[in-house]
Formats: C-alpha cells, structure tokens, sequence
C-alpha cells in the first residue's frame, strides 16, 4: 500500500466527511447502522479511489459512490427488542447531539427514513444543490424523470412531515 | 416545511461527531451484501478444488476393478473440464461485480443481471455435475457386483426398476435442493435490486 495514497485519500475524505454523515443519517436511523454505514462506504471509497482519475471534484465523485453504496446496503433484520431498544438510543442520541436548532433537521431525517432508497438519493442530491441534470447524471437517468421523481418525493416527503 | 430553510441548516450539518480513521487497516472487514457474497464464493472454493482434486483418488480408494478405471477416468476429465471452466467464470463474476462509481441505475442494472447469471451458472453447474455422480455412484456399485462374482445381467427387474425409481426421486431431489440454496443465497439480494431499478423505471 502506498502511504502517500492512503493519506491523500483520508485527506481528501476528512475534507468531505459531511458527505459520509449527511448519506448515512439519511439511509440509516441507529447511530450503530450509520456507523456501519460509514466504515462500508469509506471501505468502497477505498476499493474504488484507483478509478477516481481527478476529472472530476472529489466530492462528485464521491457522491456516488457513497449513495450507490447506501442504496445497496441493505440493512439487515433486527429482532423487535434490538429495534426498540435501539430506536430508543437512536432518539437520545440525537436529542443529545443536536439540542433544539436543528429541530426541523431532526424532523426532516425521520421523514426521510420513511422514503425508499432512490427517494432518499434524489432528496439527497436535491439538498445538496445539484440540478436536474446532475441528478439525472448520477442515478443514471434523463433529467425529466428526475425532475418528475424529484417533484413526487418533495410532495410525499411534505404529507410525511405533516402527518 | 420549506426546502430552502431546511437547506441552511442542511449546509450546517456538517459531520456530527463523525471521525475519519487514521488509516485504512483500522476498517472494520466489510458488511456489504455483495462483499459478503463474495466472501462466502472465496470460501466455497477451496473445498471445491479440494473435493475435484480428492475425486481422482476414488478408484484406488475404492478397488475399482481394472476395467472400470478407464470409464471412470473419461468421466473424471470431463468433470474436470466444466469445473475449470466454471470456476473461472465464477472467479471474473468474484473479480469484477458491481462498479461503484458508474451512475447507479447502470450499476444496478449489471449487477442484478450479473447476479442473475451467477445463479443460472450455478444452477447449470449443479445440474451438470448430477450426471457424473449418478454414473459414478453407478461404477461404484457394479464394481460391488464384480467384486462379489455377480453379473450384472442376473439382477432381476424389480431391482432394476428400483435402481431407475431412485435415480429419478435422487435426481429430482437434487434439482429442488440446489434452486432452493441458490434462491436462499443470492435471491433475496437479487429481489431487492430488482425493486430499487423498477423505482428508477422512465415515467
């Protein structure tokens, strides 16, 4: 392995780690399933960085893979007293972490846990300012039917809150 | 709920308490359904090999009687070709699955119709492989009967229609527990794919 590599790698992803955050607080709701969520990704990143010719910014590049990632990440089955329990550390953690501003972020991420994963992708893409075209660039499909896609999550994503 | 507002606060939500590891030794080994599937083909490989390269020794283990080698021997090699070559197409599935960078519905799309192919290859590998154990199990026992200074030709019908009633409940036996292992390990994982690429379909 070569050391210069491995340290401009972890440069690089220590410069864009809200991207780990953002993703996994998206697609997992147990601080131990983003946890898990983040090593996969930063594993992926890895395994990938060889194919990351510089093109592109890295945060670009790393977008997909973190999301293609996450989307694939199926989380696995837990026993219904290891959901409850985590559920519970899940809600104090946060509590604890983000205090009263970040209310409406908090209120946000559990609508966002109620959308399937190309919903999260494309509410993902959307908050982080990407266009239509970006988007559709990315999920790897046109950008009319990521605007349509985009429109519907934004709708559901609304009732969701409201309920 | 108002996106643009909800933006600022998103532009804030940088990294919690999220610590980026000192090197890359320090991850955890990988979780991923597709890493771990890989993990499971890497280990049922050794067995394989070691099970093809142990078949070559049956004759001598068994005391095949002299004639017998030669047919078993035909279908040995034969074996051992489709093993070889499926082996390797597993290897390259093992080698190239899933290109994280691509844009996610063309990455999807291969590795569910990659997924798909593995499980046909499997299955065909399975099915394949019946022949050769039926013909060896078959050698297995009408050495028995040499060994025994029985002819083949004085076992009565009964005994005959027994030996083919089993071949067939074996045989069919065989298919259903190799469609259910492939479908246990790769479909739930295939199924879930299947369902991400429907909700990325053009509307």
């Amino acid at each position: 392995m070569e050391p210069t590599k491995e340290k401009t790698f972890l440069s690089y992803l220590e410069k864009h780690k809200g991207i780990l955050h953002k993703v996994a607080r998206m697609y997992m709701d147990a601080p131990e399933d983003c946890e898990d969520l983040h090593q996969e990704i930063i594993i992926q990143l890895w395994k990938s960085y060889d194919n990351f010719k510089g093109e592109s910014q890295f945060s670009t590049w790393m977008y997909r893979v973190a999301v293609n990632t996450a989307i694939t990440f199926f989380k696995k089955e837990r026993k219904w007293s290891e959901t409850f329990s985590e559920a519970t550390i899940a809600d104090v953690a946060y509590e604890e972490y983000s205090g009263e501003k970040d209310r409406q972020l908090e209120v946000f991420y559990n609508a966002v846990h109620k959308l399937n994963p190309v919903e999260k992708a494309l509410i993902f893409y959307f908050m982080e300012g990407l266009s239509h075209k970006e988007i559709g660039q990315h999920l790897g499909i046109n950008e009319g039917n990521a605007r349509v896609k985009l429109n519907r999550t934004k709708e559901k994503l609304q009732k969701i809150i409201k309920k | 709920m108002n996106f643009e507002e909800l933006k600022s606060e998103w532009e804030k939500d940088n990294s919690g308490n999220l610590n980026i590891p000192q090197s890359i030794e320090k991850l955890k080994m990988a979780q991923h359904p597709v890493e771990k599937l890989k993990r499971n083909m890497k280990i049922e490989l050794y067995p394989q090999i070691i099970a093809i390269l142990a078949l070559a020794f049956v004759p001598s283990l068994a005391n095949f009687q002299s004639s017998l080698y030669s047919f078993y021997y035909i279908s040995y090699a034969m074996m051992v070709v489709i093993s070889v070559y499926y082996l390797y197409a597993f290897y390259r599935f093992y080698k190239n699955i899933h290109q994280y960078a691509a844009a996610t519905k063309d990455g999807l799309l291969e590795l569910y119709f990659e997924l798909r192919l593995n499980m046909e290859r499997y299955k065909s590998f399975g099915f394949l492989l019946l022949p050769f154990g039926i013909i060896w199990i078959g050698l297995y026992q009408y050495n028995k009967l040499l060994l025994s200074d029985i002819a083949f030709e004085t076992l009565s019908d009964n005994i005959i229609l027994i030996v083919i009633i089993v071949i067939v409940i074996f045989t069919a036996a065989m298919i259903i527990a190799i469609n259910t292992w492939v479908n246990s390990f790769y479909g739930k994982y295939t199924k879930q794919i299947r369902n991400i690429l429907d909700e990325l379909k053009e509307e």
